[in-house]
């Protein structure tokens, strides 16, 4: 166990300084650059010249990598070109937002894709389950965008039962703030469930099939006790998996649905900064969800190894 | 055996069909029989006969897409196939237990054996907490797990099959059933091992008294444990007898064939197998099933239903010809 996560962290170190240099370059492949997008197009050759020097966008893009990584390494993650504020300050706030956001969007799938995934196993073959898998088609294959505006149109213009918009720097109470969640939640957690409900259900039935379940059985255990104690157990281990790769997926998504709801978050953030090419920004942010993505990935792989004596004892 | 001891499991006219696409397939057909206390039934077989499917109706338990058409199955006079789910939660592993044919897929992978052993005991109300633990390892030494406090906390995929197999029959015996179904219990298992089983299960037999219906395909398993032998084919039993006697002299054309089947050094390898072609549940003629593959049938066999009838004390056969065929056997014999 130790091994894994010395051995991960250390390949989540090399992965970082790849995403970063990636992410710097081809943030630099794209035209013009932050004095000019800072400017505007009507700026003259001078002042250009001037916020370039200021800005150190003078320096060849090598020598801005290597400036900036020596920064990073320490801990310095440089100044906002277009804000003009320490990177992380202005990261941090942002982070808080999405965080808040993904927190709902868990507590929201994590009981969701459980207890649906056990109820469609179960019920296998039966209306629920029909019903069920249509609607888990559906979920996996409406893009976020449609399914966020869809849920706009009905329950804040029609219903108007929750705001469209999710301001939240500007709700004044929690009731608010998770009324304003809760739709940007909603897009983010119907697309998650469907894939690890999914996964669970199908994972689930192979093991209610296998002969240890139907022992338990032969033995006299009440049914609940099957479920939870003998064939839970073996078909959590790959949802989580799937869990993992659902909150990889999640960033993505993330940045769709904060531009949809006007979400103040982390993806606004990112999109708002590739668009001045405000280069420290960018990596921030990106390596922000790289870590997240890393992170997710092997406490997902220690869950599972958790779940799984023979694993468990191998390692 | 006593012939009269009481009778622990009494089987009556058991039929059971799965889905196909051309209806309800029965698999198992009008199965009678007894299993007393104190003994051990053999139920042998070719694969595909029917006899798991009778197994696991012992304990009420329908295989997927399978129906039971009729028939009963009585426990201490109770009927096993008639119990709501309630009742039969009480019963299996209580008075009626299972031992299947794979131990390394009958453990729950993510479970300590000793914990599997002491659910039995907790869910049955025979012992909680410390109690359950230590009756638990008494358990599991009285299967002759050698080092029952490793055995306790080793999970499934630590341990030999054989081993396995032992926590298996100790979670079968642990309420101390009248009734043990065992399907294909050695089957998976090298030969010292299986034969090691066997002596416990005889043992446990002998200490107990615990009726055993052993499920096999193996004849040589069967003819080492089993009291009294009855032999299905498609679905019906076509042959009951005490096992020396079925071993002895078998009357069913089907039983002489399995039995000549049995790889032996006495004798050479014969060139052409003693049982011809397969069982083909899509060609059985209305009359006896055996007859496509009976090297004694006439045409009249694949038209007239065959039932079992006495043809000595304990011993019946479904076969019409049986007389006849004895007496041309035993001239045969006397020639050789």
């Amino acid at each position: 166990m130790l091994r894994l996560v010395v051995t991960r962290t250390a390949f989540a170190l090399v992965s970082l300084v790849i995403v970063s240099a990636l992410i710097f370059w081809c943030v630099e492949w794209l035209p013009g650059d932050a004095a000019s997008r800072i400017l505007g197009r009507d700026a003259t050759p001078e002042v250009l010249a001037l916020l370039r020097h200021k800005l150190h966008l003078d320096l060849p893009g090598p020598v801005r990598y290597l400036q900036w990584l020596g920064g990073a390494v320490r801990g310095d993650f440089g100044t906002s070109l277009a804000a003009n504020q320490p990177v992380l300050d202005y990261v941090w706030s942002r982070a808080a937002n999405t965080t808040e956001l993904a927190g709902f969007v868990l507590l929201l799938y994590t009981p969701l894709s459980i207890g649906l995934g056990i109820w469609t196993a179960v019920s296998r073959g039966r209306a629920v389950d029909h019903v069920a898998s249509i609607l888990v088609i559906l979920g996996m294959c409406v893009p976020e965008f449609v399914v966020g505006i869809v849920l706009i149109v009905i329950f804040a213009m029609t219903l108007h039962w929750f705001p469209p918009l999710a301001l939240i720097d500007r709700a004044h109470s929690i009731g608010s703030v998770l009324s304003m969640l809760f739709l940007p939640a909603m897009t983010l957690t119907i697309a998650m469930t469907a894939y690890a409900v999914r996964m669970m259900r199908e994972n689930l039935i192979e093991v209610l099939d296998s002969g240890y379940v139907q022992m338990a059985r032969l033995k006299g255990l009440p049914r609940w006790r099957v479920l939870v104690r003998h064939a839970l157990h073996s078909a959590l281990g790959p949802a989580l998996n799937v869990t993992a790769l659902n909150i990889a997926w999640l960033m993505g998504g993330i940045i769709v649905v904060e531009t949809v709801f006007s979400f103040p978050g982390l993806g606004r953030l990112l999109i708002d900064a590739i668009d001045l090419k405000d280069v420290p920004v960018v990596l921030a942010v990106s390596l922000l969800l790289t870590v997240v993505y890393i992170f997710c990935n092997l406490l997902a792989d220690i869950a599972v190894l958790l779940l799984n004596p023979k694993l468990r004892h191998a390692g | 055996m006593n012939a009269a001891a009481r009778e622990a499991l009494t089987v009556s006219g058991l039929t059971v069909a799965y889905r196909s696409d051309a209806g309800w397939l029965p698999v198992v057909e009008e199965a009678s029989f007894t299993v007393r206390e104190g003994e051990v039934l053999g139920l042998a077989g070719e694969s595909g006969c029917g006899k798991t499917t009778v197994a696991y109706a012992m304990l009420g338990e329908r295989r997927p897409g399978s129906r039971v058409m009729a028939g009963t199955v009585l426990l201490e006079s109770q009927d096993v196939l008639a119990m709501p789910e309630r009742d039969l939660q009480l019963l299996r592993g209580a008075r009626i237990s299972m031992v299947p044919q794979n131990p390394a897929t009958s453990l729950t992978p993510t479970m300590i054996c000793g914990r599997q052993v002491m659910e039995v005991l907790e869910y049955h109300r025979i012992a909680a907490g410390t109690a359950a633990r230590r009756r638990a390892l008494e358990l599991l030494e009285e299967v002759g797990l050698r080092d029952a406090p490793g055995a306790f906390a080793r999970y499934p995929h630590q341990m030999s099959g054989g081993q396995q197999q032992r926590v298996v029959i100790a979670m079968a015996l642990a309420a101390r059933p009248r009734v043990v179904v065992l399907d294909e219990p050695t089957t998976g298992l090298d030969v010292t091992t299986q034969w090691r089983i066997l002596r416990l299960l005889r043992q446990l037999r002998d200490r107990f008294g615990t009726a055993m219906l052993y499920v096999s395909h193996d004849l040589a398993a069967l003819a080492q444990i089993c009291d009294r032998i009855a032999v299905m084919y498609a679905g019906r039993i076509v042959e009951v007898a005490a096992t020396r006697v079925l071993f002895a002299a078998p009357r069913h054309p089907y039983t002489r064939a399995l039995l000549a089947a049995v790889p032996s050094l006495d004798r050479p390898p014969e060139a052409e197998p003693a049982l011809k072609g397969s069982l083909r549940r899509d060609e059985l003629p209305p009359g006896c099933p055996f007859a496509p593959r009976c090297a004694f049938a006439l045409p009249a066999c694949a038209v007239t239903p065959q039932a079992l009838v006495a043809i000595g004390v304990g011993h019946e056969a479904a076969c019409w010809r049986w007389r006849e065929l004895d007496g041309g056997l035993r001239a045969l014999a006397h020639a050789d």
